[in-house]
């Protein structure tokens, strides 16, 4: 019953129904774009992004694994140390070099431990700041390594599925020539050198497709149905001041003191006394 | 009981639950009784649809959809209730800023890929608060007590369910829902963890939750109406049988080895007590002969009490202060709104804590206004039920006691974990919540409302029918 007086109530008002939808359509199409007035323009929110993948390998020039002979076990602490090393800041510089991004739009994170409680996963305070203020980064990288293996994985995320392909094949492209330089610089012997070999190429998509919507519905829901109910109790307040002044106007003939309008707490106790006395 | 409705004028109790067609009350029965003896979020219905298919979910949608036809199709009422100013502002004040919230850090939580989880816990508010709304407008003085019975008895089955698992390892509560669902749901494995001849450390004992906390949860909120029930029993038989549901649910609770099984009881007990000190006090010498007895028969059974002393319980609370220094940046980057309600995704071990303490995680989550939303959603109803929780009126007093009591044990079950990341405590919660907005109502029969009184009656009273 009380929904079908809301909805009336609602319907007497449609002239200012219709403009709340307005309103609450102006504020989800600003949830989803930014409008900028000189020039004019609406420019997309980067609420949508895209997630691409792939995975270092850790090897010697004639490739451990296909040699019973090699111990691998030097591989996995090498891969150990590079999965580190890639999500320090000077790995970050060289993986921005090769993917054409400025330095300061990358955040890179990880390895983390996987195989501890997850009391000790949790983040102190110090490990927190310096991952907030890399949240805002649009480019993200995270690096994933399982200790008994000599791989690293990378998971890249870009507004694009291109460029998170792009920022995911830069990091092997990185570490490569970083390794490379090294082993050149200090003349390691081709037999011994660490060779870093990218498993597949970097494949990505788009990650949340319809987050725009979702967000742009999200809002108009909100917002209209914040108007709908300003509506009701506006109309309420508009009819108790109605009646104040008409009663004070009629207070004022009759020459008796009145203070308006009944409180709720008023007709409460009337409720209340009106049944005592049946 | 018809006769004392008659008597303060709370009109139409004939027409009440259980003896109504009314669909709305026995939906609300019926989920309450799915709170209490279905592992509601862990029943899967074999659907895909785009939003989460838990079984909860789909029994709030059955209920706002009864009360929309309902709504639309029903004829005029003959009851009008006059509810108290601003009986829905704690929860809305809640929803509203955890929208707010979501909408000021969109751009964080979609690039830091959280969007899904945030959208989902929204969607969990959003039922809650329209669960409250509905119970709130639909429940009638007259029906209180039986909902109060109805709980007390639901609590006492979960009780001795879980009393039976824990000397047995088996969870009736999954087990039995595996097996009536299994042509239309899937339903996890039950989380019980206990080997009764084995076993030497804390186990894993959850009743038809996912955690022990839960259980312990709504066993506390509804040991407040046994409580009640008992004090205002007519006859020493109908008290015996209270008080032996009360026996009941303390040892559900206590079962579940956790130290809130024990501190959440003593904490509902002590606040009947502050309330009502000479109803209670004939409840006296029933528990010092149900405390001598539960001594005698089986000492185990405070086993929780003696957790305080153990290392898992200093582990526990270790943990629980690192909490305090480890979420200062957050809190100083996003002290007003904080980062966005359900955005912390205790999944993602590596970036976010569990936060053992509600309220610590809704200033994390929602910022210091959240936080003062989420106590004034707390602290609402049992402000609006003050002037009739020490009414001798048998169906308005002794269940706004209760359900004043069962929502302060909320709040301090929000002090001891995360509470609204399992969903029965806060369905309880609101339940009960509604149930002190009913009880603070006044039920008047719409014919004898003048209709100029009927189109005044706001500000400050909604009336409804």
């Amino acid at each position: 019953m009380e929904l079908a007086r809301t909805l009336r109530t609602l319907w007497s008002r449609r002239r200012l129904l219709a403009v709340g939808a307005c309103v609450a359509l102006l504020a989800a199409l600003l949830s989803v774009y930014r409008v900028s007035p000189l020039p004019p323009s609406l420019e997309s929110r980067t609420n949508v992004f895209a997630s691409a993948s792939t995975q270092i390998l850790v090897d010697t020039p004639d490739s451990a694994f296909a040699d019973l002979s090699y111990d691998l076990e030097s591989l996995d602490v090498r891969a150990s140390v590079f999965a580190r090393f890639l999500a320090s800041p000077a790995a970050v510089a060289l993986i921005a070099r090769e993917a054409k991004l400025p330095f300061n739009a990358i955040e890179a994170q990880g390895p983390f431990e996987l195989n501890v409680p997850e009391v000790q996963q949790a983040p102190t305070a110090e490990r927190r700041s310096s991952q907030i203020i890399g949240e805002g980064a649009l480019y993200r990288l995270r690096f994933e390594n399982n200790p008994s293996l000599p791989i690293v994985t990378v998971f890249a995320q870009a507004p694009t599925t291109e460029g998170a392909e792009k920022l995911a094949a830069a990091a092997p492209a990185a570490l490569r020539n970083y390794i490379d330089r090294i082993q050149a610089e200090q003349d390691t012997p081709p037999e011994r050198r660490v060779e870093i070999r990218q498993l597949g190429k970097a494949s990505g998509a788009i990650v949340n497709k319809g987050a725009n919507l979702q967000i742009a519905t999200l809002v108009f829901i909100v917002v209209f149905g914040g108007w709908c109910m300003l509506l009701i109790p506006a109309r309420t307040i508009a009819r108790g001041w109605r009646e104040v002044r008409a009663d004070a106007e009629e207070s004022r003939l009759n020459g008796a003191p009145s203070n308006g309008h009944r409180s709720g707490e008023d007709i409460l106790h009337a409720g209340r006394e009106h049944q005592r006395a049946r | 009981m018809a006769s004392a409705a008659a008597a303060d004028g709370d009109v139409r109790s004939a027409d009440a639950w259980p003896r109504t067609h009314r669909p709305l009350p026995w939906l609300i029965a019926g989920f309450l009784a799915a709170i209490f003896l279905l592992p509601i979020d862990a029943i899967h219905p074999k659907v895909s649809l785009p939003f989460s298919s838990d079984f909860d979910r789909f029994f709030v949608a059955l209920i706002v959809g009864a009360w929309v036809l309902g709504g639309l199709l029903g004829g005029r009422a003959t009851v009008v209730r006059l509810r108290s100013r601003g009986w829905a502002a704690g929860i809305i004040a809640f929803l509203l800023i955890a929208v707010a919230s979501i909408a000021v850090n969109v751009d964080r939580i979609t690039n830091l890929g959280e969007w899904e989880v945030a959208q989902k816990r929204l969607a969990v508010v959003v039922g809650l608060a329209a669960l409250f709304a509905i119970v709130a407008l639909t429940l009638r003085v007259a029906e209180l007590r039986p909902f109060a019975v109805l709980i007390v008895v639901l609590a006492t089955l979960t009780a001795l369910g879980t009393v039976y698992e824990k000397q047995t390892g088996n969870n009736l509560f999954y087990e039995t829902s595996a097996r009536v669902f299994s042509p239309v749901a899937n339903v996890d494995p039950s989380p019980t963890e206990i080997e009764p001849d084995k076993d030497r450390g804390r186990p894993t004992i959850t009743g038809p939750t996912r955690h022990g906390l839960s259980v312990t949860s709504i066993l506390s909120m509804a040991l407040p109406f046994a409580v009640v029930l008992a004090a205002i029993a007519p006859t020493t038989r109908r008290r015996l049988l209270w008080v032996a549901a009360i026996c009941i649910i303390i040892t559900g609770a206590l079962v579940t080895q956790r130290k809130s099984g024990a501190v959440i009881p003593a904490f509902v007990l002590l606040a009947l007590f502050v309330l009502r000190p000479r109803q209670l006090l004939r409840l006296a010498p029933f528990g010092i002969i149900a405390l001598a007895l539960a001594l005698a028969v089986a000492p185990g059974v405070f086993s929780s009490v003696q957790e305080f002393g153990h290392a898992d319980s200093r582990t526990s609370t270790k943990g629980r202060t690192s909490d305090y220094p480890a979420i200062v940046p957050d809190l100083l980057s996003n002290p007003l709104l904080g980062r966005g309600y359900g955005t912390l995704d205790s999944a993602r071990a590596d970036t976010y804590r569990i936060l053992d303490n509600e309220y610590l995680g809704q200033l994390y989550q929602v910022g210091v206004l959240g936080l003062i939303a989420f106590l004034a959603m707390i602290l609402a109803p049992l402000f609006l039920v003050r002037s009739v929780l020490r009414s001798d009126h048998p169906l308005r007093g002794p269940p706004a006691l209760a359900a004043g009591a069962g929502c302060l044990a909320f709040g301090v079950a929000s002090a001891l974990y995360d509470i609204l990341t399992f969903p029965q405590a806060p369905y309880l919660f609101l339940f009960m919540a509604a149930m002190c907005v009913c009880a603070a109502s006044v039920e008047v029969p719409a014919e004898e409302l003048e209709p100029e009184r009927e189109e005044t009656r706001l500000p400050g009273v909604l009336a409804t029918s």
